[in-house]
């Protein structure tokens, strides 16, 4: 558009001084041939600019065919996605691995777990959205061996408190399982059948 | 009004060009030539005006400078040729004014060549 804008501009300011210069010839003999001269010298003002519009565009075709054939962008194409396939794949496994660590750590903080080992499953969708979308976590806990690490001590009466976390602390099995359970899928927003909880029995 | 003084100027000159064809016509030849030079040199420091304005417009179409000298030449050629054809043919040299126009022409179409050559490039790369 721009380029068109200025074409114009300089037909107009290329016919105001053929004009002009009209105005200077001389009457007689040599006018015809001055007529002609400055004839041609509005035609290639007028000419040149477009001719260079024209040539432009072949230039600039040709000039990124040379670049390389299809076949070797195409090739080039398929580089970019491979590399970023392996990106992609390496970024999630070190995602994971940061997160199996984290979601073992919170696994060890219930009392009468020892060990805790996980294993995430992440979604399979490609797509960007899905990226790091947690879809399962298999959890292996270890139980605490419950042998005396203190001399017993003596009874101890307590008037307040909570009942539930006394027996939080001394619940069965299922109650361990069902807690850790709970903890993993609230703090990483997940449903509780989606993690997995099972006990790896010691020696 | 410079016209003024100009007409008045040459109307004196004629009469005296008159008078004197009939006794002295080499005379009058001289003083038909020395107006002329002199409405020339007169008129000159006003065609600089009209010349910078050619250039501004030049510039202003981004026009090569090139072709408006060119032009300019040609224009000063012409009126030269014409200028010094006129005197010959008022002395009654008619075959010596032809003769200058001739030389004139062929000094323009000189001059003119780049332009042509100019031209016939441009319908070249028009062409496929």
């Amino acid at each position: 558009m721009e380029t068109i804008r200025l074409l114009v501009r300089n037909i107009v300011f290329v016919i105001l001084l053929g004009a002009f210069l009209e105005m200077l010839l001389p009457l007689r003999e040599t006018r015809r041939f001055l007529e002609v001269i400055v004839g041609l010298f509005v035609l290639i003002t007028i000419l040149n600019p477009l001719v260079a519009l024209l040539r432009q565009e072949p230039l600039l075709g040709f000039e990124i065919q040379e670049t390389g054939s299809k076949g070797q962008l195409e090739a080039i194409l398929d580089q970019g996605k491979d590399l970023q396939k392996v990106q992609s794949a390496q970024s999630r496994a070190a995602y994971g691995e940061q997160l199996e660590k984290q979601i073992a750590a919170l696994a060890r903080m219930v009392s009468g777990v020892s060990q805790a080992k996980a294993a995430v499953q992440f979604s399979t969708d490609p797509s960007l959205e899905a990226a790091g979308v947690i879809e399962r976590v298999d959890l292996v806990i270890k139980k605490a061996e419950q042998e005396p690490i203190v001399e017993p001590v003596e009874k101890v009466e307590v008037s307040t408190g909570s009942v539930e976390q006394v027996e939080q602390f001394t619940g069965g099995d299922q109650e361990i399982l069902d807690q850790v359970q709970e903890n993993v899928a609230s703090l990483f927003g997940l449903r509780p059948e989606q993690v997995s909880v099972t006990f790896e029995k010691l020696r | 009004m410079e016209i003024m003084n100009i007409v008045g100027f040459a109307l004196v000159v004629t009469v005296f060009a008159v008078l004197l064809r009939e006794g002295r016509p080499e005379m009058a030849l001289l003083l038909a030539l020395g107006f002329g030079i002199l409405v020339f040199i007169l008129v000159l420091g006003k065609m600089g005006t009209i010349i910078n304005l050619f250039r501004d417009l030049t510039r202003s179409a981004r026009v090569d400078e090139l072709y408006l000298t060119t032009l300019l030449k040609i224009l000063g050629i012409a009126y030269i040729a014409e200028f010094g054809a006129q005197i010959c043919r008022d002395a009654g040299e008619g075959t010596i004014a032809s003769k200058v126009e001739m030389a004139g022409k062929v000094l323009i179409l000189l001059l003119a060549l780049p332009i042509f050559a100019a031209v016939l490039e441009v319908v070249v790369r028009l062409l496929p």
